[in-house]
């Protein structure tokens, strides 16, 4: 399915409403298989927009940075935003309408069914150094790569992204506008926890040191999180410092547990941290641990409903203990 | 300039004979390839078709110790940092040694940084000419080479089975005397191999941007709302200053107590609001906007007009890494239409 030519449809009709400012989605990138987020402010700009297995980017993220979400928009008639989602963003929508982070009313959600994004580390060491803008398109099975001139046919599996092997649904769980029909998803036994969890705790200690040693603390998994919207971050503070400034394992552990903890009961699995980080940091690992823990305590899954509460503002009486710390 | 070759099967039993010196080289580790101190010779998984790794840190650590403190009752002992052992970088890329040039007159401009020249001065470069450029590379942009030695003591140049070896400075020659056993005489046609092999790393680099004037440029477009639209998908990280061989900028900490500590400086990055937040509130920096454009700002006209350097390498990483296709070249090239419109 082409998806690009119907959303530009849409996306024009939606420009060209009086009470929405923008619209964010995704252009072709400057090179290669890069595809970039983009902000739109005119019905002509619509036929910029585009969407394939390359719009990996989960844009939910951008309705709470400042100067362009809502939170940050002044009252007046264009006071709304339009957002390209895909399911899995669709999720984070869910939670941060669940905890009031955005009003439902101010966005305008065009939701797109997905059939899974590429992994881009592993789709550009299989296709190094492509320079001029190039296309893959998912045909069934798999993915159709145009590299040099010529198309390549890959089996969807060895460049899908992880979190696309394990979608639950494909069907967004927010939308006002719908491009495409969901295929049927994977589904998640959390067969990666799963093995994770049977190491010993002396080798999951030895990995974890390895790994979060390498962090040089960019804050880019932080910032590209759709979750992670607070708008004075504790672990920016100098005062109480919690966190120093030094870039060591120590605080690097600490940066990350703390962020990983905050996103217990919220991460809705883009998997955008992991994506970016750019010491390669198998952070998903540390949010699906808590997101199997999460669903075992309490049953509960981040962003499925989106009518219903956050984790964090919800008590049963017959919640267990042990998700006490 | 001298040359020599070395084979490369004797790579390993060259590096032996540099001798007791602290030999930093990319490895692989974790599935990510790092400059880091190599023990073991035979051991280390020594990565040089890799161009991922920068050794800034070398000389400019991201977390360095200045001093530490004691308070002893009457009074603070400090105790200097430690002082670094000479160093040798093997297998550092010709745009990551030429930002050391692009950073020697920052610290040394106004007030010489002892820590930096320390470790400048006890450290000998080895380079690794480029021959599979990526697509993020441009360093003729920026008036670099693959096969340039500026920067360099030594520059090693792999054309087929041996290495073509440039010892560019005395440093570099001095180096080299323990290793005479595994270094040829080269003959002429040596010198013509590197130069087809720099040729052809030249064709592979196809990304490129016009840099002329560009510092005398830049500021008229100060005030254009490009810099809004450019700034608009950034979400303010630290990946390309963090990542950028050039990039210099730090934060100076006290950690520990009032009886015991230290004062490090730690990388800082301009693109984190915090980094022109004022005590009182203020930031006169206040968006991502005006932080992209102090970064381009910074790079391409102040650095060049109280430095004499671009602030830039064309290593391209800030391009390779930005999570949402920040690219410096397509910024560079919007500026110039901003002005020809």
């Amino acid at each position: 399915m082409d998806a690009t030519k119907p959303l530009r449809n849409i996306a024009r009709e939606i420009l060209s409403r009086d009470d929405v400012a923008c619209l964010i989605g995704y252009e072709k990138g400057s090179y290669g298989f890069r595809v970039a987020p983009c902000v739109l402010k005119d019905p002509d700009q619509a036929d910029r927009l585009v969407f394939s297995p390359l719009c990996v980017h989960n844009l939910t993220n951008y309705l709470t940075l400042e100067n362009i979400g809502p939170l940050a928009q002044k009252d007046g008639d264009a006071d709304k935003i339009a957002i390209v989602v895909k399911a899995c963003d669709s999720r984070a929508l869910a939670v941060l309408m669940a905890e009031k982070g955005i009003d439902r009313e101010k966005v305008v959600v065009i939701g797109v069914c997905s059939s899974g994004v590429v992994d881009l580390k592993k789709l550009e060491k299989r296709f190094p150094n492509a320079v001029e803008n190039t296309e893959v398109v998912r045909r069934n099975g798999a993915f159709s790569v145009m590299y040099q001139g010529e198309t390549v046919e890959v089996p969807a599996e060895e460049l899908l992204s992880a979190k696309c092997m394990r979608c639950k649904n494909r069907l967004p769980v927010v939308y006002d506008e719908l491009v495409g029909e969901p295929d049927e998803a994977p589904g998640d036994e959390f067969a990666d926890v799963r093995e994770s969890e049977a190491r010993s705790v002396e080798e999951k200690f030895e990995k974890w040191h390895s790994e979060l040693e390498k962090c040089i603390r960019c804050y880019a998994c932080r910032n590209i999180c759709p979750l992670c919207y607070c708008s004075d971050c504790a672990l920016d503070r100098l005062n109480p410092q919690l966190i120093r400034r030094s870039v060591n394992y120590q605080e690097n552990l600490l940066f990350h547990m703390t962020r990983a903890f905050h996103l217990a009961g919220r991460c809705i699995d883009c998997g955008e941290c992991e994506r970016v980080c750019p010491q390669d940091i198998p952070l998903m690992e540390l949010n699906r641990k808590l997101a199997k823990d999460v669903k075992e305590l309490y049953d509960y899954e981040p962003g499925v409903d989106p009518e219903a509460k956050a984790l964090f503002a919800t008590f049963r009486p017959e919640d267990p203990d042990e998700g006490i710390m | 300039m001298d040359t020599v070759i070395l084979h490369k099967e004797n790579l390993n039993e060259f590096l032996k004979s540099l001798g007791d010196i602290r030999l930093v080289a990319p490895v692989a580790e974790n599935g990510k390839t790092r400059f880091e101190v190599v023990e073991d010779v035979d051991k280390a998984v020594i990565v040089l078709d890799d161009y991922t790794a920068s050794p800034k840190k070398v000389m400019f650590p991201q977390t360095e110790t200045l001093f530490s403190f004691k308070n002893s009752g009457a009074g603070f002992d400090t105790a200097a940092g430690t002082h670094p052992p000479v160093t040798v970088v093997f297998g550092i890329r010709p745009c990551d040694a030429k930002a050391f040039t692009v950073l020697d007159p920052l610290f040394s401009q106004d007030k010489e940084d002892p820590y930096y020249k320390e470790k400048r001065e006890s450290t000998i470069l080895v380079g690794n000419a480029c021959t599979e450029p990526t697509n993020r590379c441009f360093c003729p942009s920026v008036g670099g080479s693959p096969g340039s030695t500026e920067g360099l003591d030594v520059l090693l140049t792999d054309i087929g089975d041996e290495y073509h070896v440039e010892i560019v400075t005395d440093k570099g020659k001095e180096l080299l005397k323990g290793s005479e056993t595994v270094l040829l005489d080269a003959p002429k046609d040596k010198r013509k191999a590197k130069e087809e092999v720099v040729g052809r790393s030249l064709a592979k680099i196809r990304r490129q941007v016009d840099l002329k004037m560009m510092h005398e440029i830049l500021p008229g477009v100060f005030e254009h709302d490009m810099w809004k639209e450019m700034a608009e998908k950034c979400i303010g990280c630290g990946i390309c200053t963090y990542n950028c061989p050039t990039c210099h900028c730090f934060d100076i900490q006290d950690e520990g107590s009032t009886a015991t500590g230290r004062r490090i400086r730690v990388w800082d990055a301009c693109m984190y609001p915090e980094f022109t937040l004022h005590a009182s509130g203020e930031n006169p920096r206040p968006d991502r906007s005006a932080r992209l454009r102090n970064r381009m700002m910074h790079k391409f006209t102040y650095y060049p007009t109280n430095m004499g350097h671009i602030g830039c390498v064309g290593c391209g990483r800030c391009i390779e890494l930005c999570p949402v296709n920040i690219d410096l070249i397509e910024i560079l090239t919007r500026v110039r239409e901003v002005i020809n419109e």
